[in-house]
């Protein structure tokens, strides 16, 4: 046989800056980093690390792969062509497009040929992806064509055919079919905290301003009076008044596990990472959300984690209430009921990871009677994930009491 | 790393990893909690690796991958059924190949 056969673990080049779309674009030049630091066939049995440069197709191709599994991909995007909404070097996270969407106003990743596009407008609304590309390819250029994946908005909708635009686009980019949409951002991240992305209502806005190009301006006049109604609402909440008569509304607010259509909801609003309900299953997960009538006004997730490690136990992860009804007592509910799913798993404390920076949380954990785990294997891999990734994490512990005690 | 794997045992790629031939290189990607990331790390194999791997279907054993390697490489038997083992056992405790 040529050599030892060999796993080796990479990771993707950080690239400085690129021009173009928002999209999973390669540095050309890296091409050959992957190569030297990869290459077949080498002998001796010990495990090479390296850079692994891999081309906007090979992206494309990995994000198809994973999402069609039901799972969500997390790439770094690369351009401005979606600015302000997403910049060079954010972290997106692509989830399955769940039920009849996207939506006008839902930002997806989208596979176009170099060069543009070009479905028609009144074209075959059955027509494959691949059948679309060949053809589009075929008109731009007689050389191999060359797919992309473009993560840009869907400013309108007819059927089955979405209008897809990048919001510091001077043009659309066409007209795609449904099916040849691979996945829906769900999130973006950048520098470690996610960023609004801009869905739902405030995405078919955004949608309406793109397709007249007024979209920048626009953004810069909206971006004012809304940080100074998000600051007045929080000082707001902190009034005693305002809590004691917000916490009887809370009283008609319902928790109970999320159903199949709040997954959509839940991914547009909050940004959250939704694996389907049979990955969640086997992950030993269950997710909570608070309802008000048909609002959803916040969610948490319980997670069961029976492997072995530093991470085994019984985990409470992303509790989250909407701004507006903050002060009423509902992170308090969705606490509760992830206790009572511990407890009917036999479980004698329930754990849980936070930001330090996140001070309303750390309160509102300390008052619940959370208190910080500082040493063992979870404290340390913490630790050790805090300065791989630049995002530092506290884990919280809580005794859980057992069956007949208080 | 350890190597747990047998020789009588069929392996396949775990439900846990997506894997594809990318410009004639086998990428695997984890999934992990759902997500598959690329901003965490990716895995390749060698040429060798690829060999094993492609083989790893859940129907032969590993003492049929190394017989077929064996014929087709025209190599030690003894040699390459170490290397078939000590693969697996590898991909066995990163959790990408499962025992059917």
């Amino acid at each position: 046989m040529a050599g030892r056969p060999q796993v080796a673990a990479r990771q993707q080049p950080r690239r400085a800056s690129a021009d173009g779309a928002a999209a999973a674009e390669p540095a050309a030049d890296a091409r050959g980093a992957a190569a030297v630091a990869g290459g077949p066939g080498a002998d001796g049995c010990a495990v090479p690390g390296g850079v692994l440069s891999l081309s906007g197709d090979a992206v494309r191709e990995l994000l198809t792969a994973v999402v069609s599994r039901g799972a969500a991909f997390r790439f770094t995007a690369r351009g401005a062509s979606m600015r302000p909404f997403i910049l060079d070097g954010d972290v997106l996270t692509v989830s399955p497009v769940h039920g009849s969407g996207p939506r006008v106003g839902d930002v997806v990743a989208v596979t176009m040929c170099r060069g543009g596009t070009s479905a028609d407008e009144d074209g075959d609304p059955e027509t494959s992806i691949d059948a679309l590309l060949a053809a589009d390819c075929d008109a731009v250029s007689d050389e191999a064509p060359e797919r992309r994946l473009v993560v840009h908005r869907v400013v309108a909708r007819r059927g089955e055919r979405c209008l897809i635009r990048g919001d510091n686009c001077p043009q659309p980019d066409g007209w795609f079919p449904r099916l040849s949409i691979a996945g829906v951002v769900t999130r973006v991240e950048r520098d470690g905290r996610p960023r609004k992305l801009g869905v739902g209502r405030l995405g078919q806005r955004v949608a309406w301003l793109s397709s007249r190009g007024r979209l920048t301006t626009a953004v810069g006049v909206v971006r004012a009076p809304r940080r100074a109604v998000g600051a007045t609402l929080r000082l707001v909440q902190r009034l005693p008044v305002y809590r004691s008569g917000a916490r009887r509304l809370a009283g008609r607010v319902v928790i109970e596990p999320a159903h199949d259509d709040d997954l959509l909801e839940l991914g547009r609003r909050f940004g959250l990472v939704l694996p389907d309900a049979a990955a969640r299953r086997a992950a030993g997960s269950t997710l909570l959300v608070a309802r008000h009538g048909q609002s959803l006004l916040g969610f948490v997730e319980y997670v069961h984690r029976a492997e072995e490690g530093a991470y085994h136990g019984d985990w409470l992860h992303a509790l989250t209430v909407r701004t507006p009804w903050r002060g009423m007592g509902i992170a308090t509910l969705l606490v509760a009921a992830v206790e009572e799913l511990a407890r009917e798993h036999g479980a004698r404390e329930l754990l849980l990871a936070v930001d330090p920076g996140n001070r309303a949380a750390l309160a509102l954990y300390r008052k619940l009677c959370f208190r910080p785990v500082e040493e063992g294997a979870l404290a340390e891999d913490l630790r050790g994930l805090a300065l791989r990734r630049g995002a530092p994490l506290t884990a919280l512990r809580r005794d859980l009491p057992g069956p007949g005690e208080a | 790393m350890s190597t747990g794997a047998d020789c009588a045992v069929a392996y396949r790629p775990s439900e846990d990893v997506v894997a594809r031939v990318i410009e004639g290189e086998i990428i695997i990607v984890p999934l992990v909690a759902g997500i598959g990331d690329m901003d965490d790390e990716l895995f390749t194999l060698n040429e060798t690796g690829k060999a094993i791997w492609d083989r790893l279907d859940g129907q032969r054993t590993l003492a049929d991958v190394a017989a077929e390697l064996t014929d087709e490489y025209e190599g030690d038997a003894g040699a390459i059924e170490t290397d078939v083992l000590g693969l697996v056992g590898e991909l066995l405790a990163r959790r990408m190949v499962v025992a059917v």
